[in-house]
């Protein structure tokens, strides 16, 4: 549903070390994704399914804090309406393969927040190897 | 490369190696119904591969969490190893034209200019082969396609194509010579993949420099662009050109890889497919790489030649063999020696540049006229000579 918090993203310089920190501070299960250095956060280990969050290494554009992902119904839509309202493109749209498109805005107060399209069709553009 | 009469007969000849090239790193997955995204799929195609027969396969990985080709040093040693522990028997043949990104600050400071591609050499598990190229060439592959090539994928795009149409495979001395010289010292055979003769030609100098030593495996590389285009009269030459050891296979794109693979397999020479070359059929449906492969069975099946097993392929290809020496390396290979101070090769006989009065001798064939007989043989023929006149 637009406008919905769809899940959170924490990152650090050593993301390993951080994931032990959250769970034990909230009890919650990181499950390290095999051949990623990406740890999903579930926060109700009982219901695998629901992933709450990730936890991965620092991006370069780095909103120290929690990132925040809202459900969109069209990415490039809400990218124009917020540039258009004073907010900035802090990394523009990629897509998460076969899941999602995701585009990181800054706020005209320069807060930051993720906007993501769910599309099961999603694929970054090759380029020629 | 020298036939006999019964060369292409196919008892003659040395089992088929197929290659596979499941990858598809130029298309979305969208393009094709078999492009592996996750780790798992990227197990999963070679393990179906080398199930239908291919018994080489040409790696690419693809980060699943990005969906791009990976240009992470990690991601290709953690699928390398996972497919190794699948398909132990498989020959890992690694594409060269990946450049590693450094990671961290510290990688960023050690990993200069070519070192991003250098670190191929160091690729653990180590693969069996990456390729290599010899000499900058223009690698346009969507300069040979047709728009019934590219339907129904995102190549279909001006703006894509154009992209292709710039694309340049760099490779100067100061990369190609360093690179063998660390895939040498780390044991992983280069396997060359010349455009044209003229990349052949400097692959045979490397080789007469010592800079190689080994067994020569190659491809034939015919996508258009400033590479090999379709006419088989350049791809004849090309063949003809090679020495008799080469292990040779022909890549090429879409249909027309079709043709040239038939060709290949009857004049005894090795097959290559797959999604990153090819998404056609010849009767123009879409075929995926298993497809594909298990085509190319049964037409050397038809032909009467055998397809090789994971062991004859490793044999053929000497997989794992080093030479000592230039010579050795030659020999083996079935070159010419290098020229010496006693035999420096029929380019510089010495002369003097004029024309020399016939000699005598027992063979009546004209080239005789053109030798000069050594200065015993000149003395003992002018004293015949003499006495017949």
């Amino acid at each position: 549903m637009p406008g919905q918090r769809t899940h959170f993203e924490i990152y650090g310089d050593d993301p390993k070390a951080l994931a032990d920190f959250y769970a034990t501070l909230f009890g919650w299960e990181l499950e390290k994704v095999e051949g990623l250095e990406y740890w999903r956060i579930l926060a109700d280990p009982g219901d695998r399914s629901r992933v709450a969050g990730g936890l991965t290494y620092r991006p370069r554009s780095d909103p120290r804090g929690w990132l925040q992902f809202l459900d969109v119904e069209s990415l490039d839509e809400s990218i124009a309406m917020a540039e258009r309202m004073g907010a900035t493109v802090v990394r523009p749209k990629t897509a998460i393969p076969r899941t999602a498109w995701v585009a990181v805005l800054a706020d005209p107060a320069g807060n930051m927040f993720a906007i993501w399209q769910t599309d099961p069709t999603a694929f970054p553009m090759p380029e020629p190897d | 490369m020298y036939y006999t009469d019964d060369s292409i007969l196919p008892e003659n000849m040395a089992p088929l190696i197929i290659t596979a090239a499941p990858y598809g790193p130029a298309w979305l997955p969208g393009d094709a119904a078999d492009i592996p995204l996750t780790w798992d799929e990227q197990v999963q195609a070679a393990v179906d591969c080398y199930e239908a027969g291919a018994t080489v396969l040409h790696f690419h990985v693809r980060n699943p969490a990005t969906g791009m080709g990976s240009t992470n040093f990690d991601d290709y040693n953690y699928l390398l190893r996972r497919v190794k522990e699948a398909v132990p028997d498989m020959i890992i043949q690694v594409g060269g034209s990946i450049s590693f990104a450094p990671h961290t600050a510290e990688a960023k400071a050690a990993w200069l200019d070519y070192d991003t591609r250098h670190m191929l050499a160091e690729l653990d598990p180590k693969p069996e082969f990456v390729t290599v190229t010899t000499g900058t060439s223009l690698w346009d592959i969507a300069s040979a396609f047709t728009a019934e090539d590219v339907k129904g994928t995102h190549m279909e795009d001006p703006k894509v194509q154009a992209a292709w149409q710039g694309m340049v495979v760099d490779s100067t001395p100061a990369f190609y010579v360093e690179h063998i010289k660390r895939l040498t010292k780390n044991g992983i055979q280069p396997y060359f993949v010349p455009g044209h003769i003229h990349q052949w030609d400097l692959i045979d100098h490397l080789i007469r420099a010592g800079i190689y030593k080994g067994p020569l495996n190659l491809a034939l590389c015919g996508y258009g662009g400033g590479t090999l285009w379709r006419n088989p009269f350049d791809w004849m030459h090309f063949l003809q050109r090679l020495p008799q050891g080469a292990v040779t296979t022909f890549w090429s794109s879409m249909r027309g890889l079709i043709s040239l693979s038939a060709m290949s397999l009857v004049l005894g020479q090795h097959i290559r497919v797959g999604n990153e070359d090819n998404l056609w059929g010849a009767d123009g449906t879409r075929k995926t790489t298993v497809e594909q492969i298990k085509g190319v069975v049964r037409l050397s099946k038809e032909f009467g030649r055998k397809v090789a097993t994971a062991e004859e392929a490793r044999k053929i290809m000497k997989v794992g063999t080093w030479y000592d020496t230039v010579e050795e390396t030659l020999q083996k290979n079935g070159m010419a020696p290098n020229p010496t101070r006693f035999n420096p090769g029929f380019l510089i006989w010495p002369t003097d540049g004029k024309l020399k009065p016939a000699v005598v001798g027992g063979d009546s064939h004209p080239i005789a006229a053109c030798m000069i007989a050594p200065e015993p043989v000149r003395a003992a023929q002018a004293a015949l000579l003499a006495g017949k006149a």
